[in-house]
């Protein structure tokens, strides 16, 4: 590689390398893109050419560079995700994906659902058990909450709390999920930990006498909410088991296997919190007659059990990502 | 050379090279990121209070824990999806979140590896420790913490390479030292290459600097060639002068 060759190399291409540093520096309207293809393209070249021409690191090295900023800044533009694949994943194949992972959905609705009747029935039966649970202060807090008559909050409290559920509720799914990362066992804590106090705090209000209340309270967005919860703690069971269970891939490899499913059930359990949080926040402690309360209640299961049930069944399998 | 750099086939069939993000740059970035949040957590903070003083704190209280919970959960992966894998932190640090093959990540990936990124923030013993992440990092070739390896991703440096400079023969071949040298020096084409690198980076480099690297070369070439110079900068450059015929002046050239 002598001096000659690399200037005889590099002299005639340099303006153009400087032309394509230009357009990568500044905003770009569409003849500028299209110079920026054929740039690209031409410095793609370069590069195979300097490569096989065996010519110094450093030109090397910048013509990798320069192609590689290229190459982001070209195909970076394809569809960035904030579109109708996103309302078509979390509408139509959500509920698929709940179905096809039916195993981890049972199994988290279990590890959910059994602590849940242990806390409500123990608690129930016997008030001192819920002091094992919870401590005496947040039980006290509790019966103030539901057992005050001025329940009916105004709009704007309504708008506060809704918030307030958002951060905290979908907060508790993503971490549940999350957690799944530790070989499931994090998924795990959270979903029978969840699932002993909220069933422990219907035991207790149950046994003080104010259950009605706070089924009142809670009928409306209860489907919403405790499905997204154990979904979530589905997602990180399933990201978990792939951790373990390789199936014959490498570690990484079974990761990514799971990667689109995590991001389906994920999705959906977003979906599902937000639209707890909504009814939570604006519907749940409004001053509607308690019958009508619990008829909206029994919608939502059956909206939601129909969701994930028939959701997506039509759906053409192509048109899926 | 601890070989930081992850080779890329793109559909044009070119392969090139990624100077692959270290933990260092990620950890600055990742700062940088924290402060933002922060400044967006007052901006929020102030519409809370500027609620108040109107009396409709029950909204500003709720834009206020929407807010915390998107900053909390979702800053990257709003930023990363509009700005094609980048947060305001990785844009000033030229970093970018691409797919494991080169081609632009899209929001389910970049939703993936920002949930996870609690996961390898742990153990948290008060303040994050990023012990999972790190030893990810360190296992992996690609330096992937844990949610780089669930959504596919590696994190690249953009960091402008620049090429060399001209070589500087500085200054020219003067006329007594033409005739003082031998008539021919013959160099191999490595001793060549190492030269030339010399002094196209000759002019970034000290004066100290500059002799310190060309006393390892010069006096060996001095005996062998027998040139005599002052330095042994000044013997690399005449050597590499009368090899490539360079120490003609370009009026004499032409």
């Amino acid at each position: 590689m002598s001096l000659a060759d690399r200037d005889a190399f590099v002299t005639p291409r340099k303006a153009r390398w400087e032309r394509l540093e230009r357009l990568l520096g500044g905003a770009l309207r569409a003849p500028e893109w299209s110079e920026l293809a054929s740039a690209y393209r031409s410095v793609c070249a370069d590069l195979s050419r300097a490569r096989s021409l065996g010519m110094p690191h450093d030109v090397q090295r910048y013509l990798d560079d320069l192609s590689g900023r290229a190459h982001n800044r070209l195909y970076s533009v394809r569809g960035a995700g904030f579109g109708l694949g996103l309302v078509q994943d979390a509408i139509v194949a959500f509920p698929r994906e709940v179905r096809r992972q039916w195993a981890f959905v049972l199994l988290a609705s279990l590890l959910f659902y059994v602590p849940f009747g242990v806390g409500a029935l123990g608690s129930y039966a016997d008030a001192s058990m819920a002091s094992m649970v919870l401590p005496d202060w947040q039980l006290e807090q509790m019966e103030t909450m539901y057992g005050g008559d001025d329940r009916v909050r105004d709009f704007a409290s309504n708008a506060m709390m809704a918030g307030f559920y958002v951060q905290n509720n979908v907060g508790i799914a993503f971490r549940c999920f999350a957690t799944g990362a530790l070989a499931g066992l994090g998924s795990i804590f959270f979903l029978v930990y969840n699932g002993l106090v909220i069933g422990t705090t219907f035991g207790y209000l149950g046994n003080v006498g104010l259950g009605g209340n706070l089924l009142e309270f809670t009928s409306g967005h209860s489907a919403w909410e405790l499905t997204g919860i154990c979904i979530s703690g589905a997602a990180g069971l399933r990201l978990g088991w792939s951790m373990i269970v390789t199936d014959g891939r490498t570690f990484v490899g079974s990761l990514r296997r799971a990667a689109p499913v995590l991001y389906r059930l994920i999705l959906g359990t977003a979906v599902l919190l937000f639209v707890a949080a909504a009814i939570e926040g604006f519907w749940s402690a409004s001053p509607v007659p308690r019958t009508v309360k619990f008829g909206f209640g029994l919608a939502q299961w059956v909206i939601v059990g129909a969701w994930l049930v028939f959701g997506g069944r039509r759906a053409p399998v192509a048109g899926l990502r | 050379m601890i070989d930081t750099t992850a080779t890329i086939e793109t559909p044009e069939r070119v392969r090139f090279r990624y100077r692959l993000a270290g933990p260092g740059q990620r950890l600055a970035a990742w700062l940088l990121d924290l402060l933002a949040q922060f400044a967006f957590g007052l901006v929020l903070f102030w519409i809370v209070f500027a609620s108040f003083s109107v009396g409709l704190e029950g909204y500003g209280a709720g834009v206020y824990l929407l807010g915390l919970f998107v900053l909390q959960w979702l800053y990257g992966v709003i930023f990363e999806t509009a700005l094609s894998g980048r947060t305001p932190g990785k844009a000033a640090l030229s970093l970018r979140v691409v797919r494991a093959d080169g081609s632009p990540g899209q929001f389910p990936d970049f939703l993936l590896r920002n949930l996870l990124r609690g996961i390898d923030a742990l153990p948290a013993v008060g303040l994050p420790t990023f012990g999972i992440g790190v030893l990810t990092m360190a296992i992996d070739p690609r330096l992937r913490r844990l949610g780089d390896l669930v959504a596919g991703t590696v994190v690249v440096s953009e960091d402008k390479a620049h090429m060399l400079g001209s070589v500087a023969i500085e200054p020219p071949v003067s006329e007594e030292e033409r005739q003082a040298m031998p008539p021919a020096v013959h160099l191999t084409n490595e001793e060549l290459q190492v030269i030339e690198a010399f002094l196209r980076r000759r002019r970034r480099l000290s004066d100290e600097r500059a002799e310190e690297l060309a006393s390892y070369f010069g006096p060996l070439l001095a005996k062998r060639t027998g040139i005599e110079a002052a330095t042994a900068e000044r013997t690399l450059t005449l050597a590499y002068a009368r090899a490539t015929g360079r120490d003609r002046s370009a009026s004499e050239a032409g």
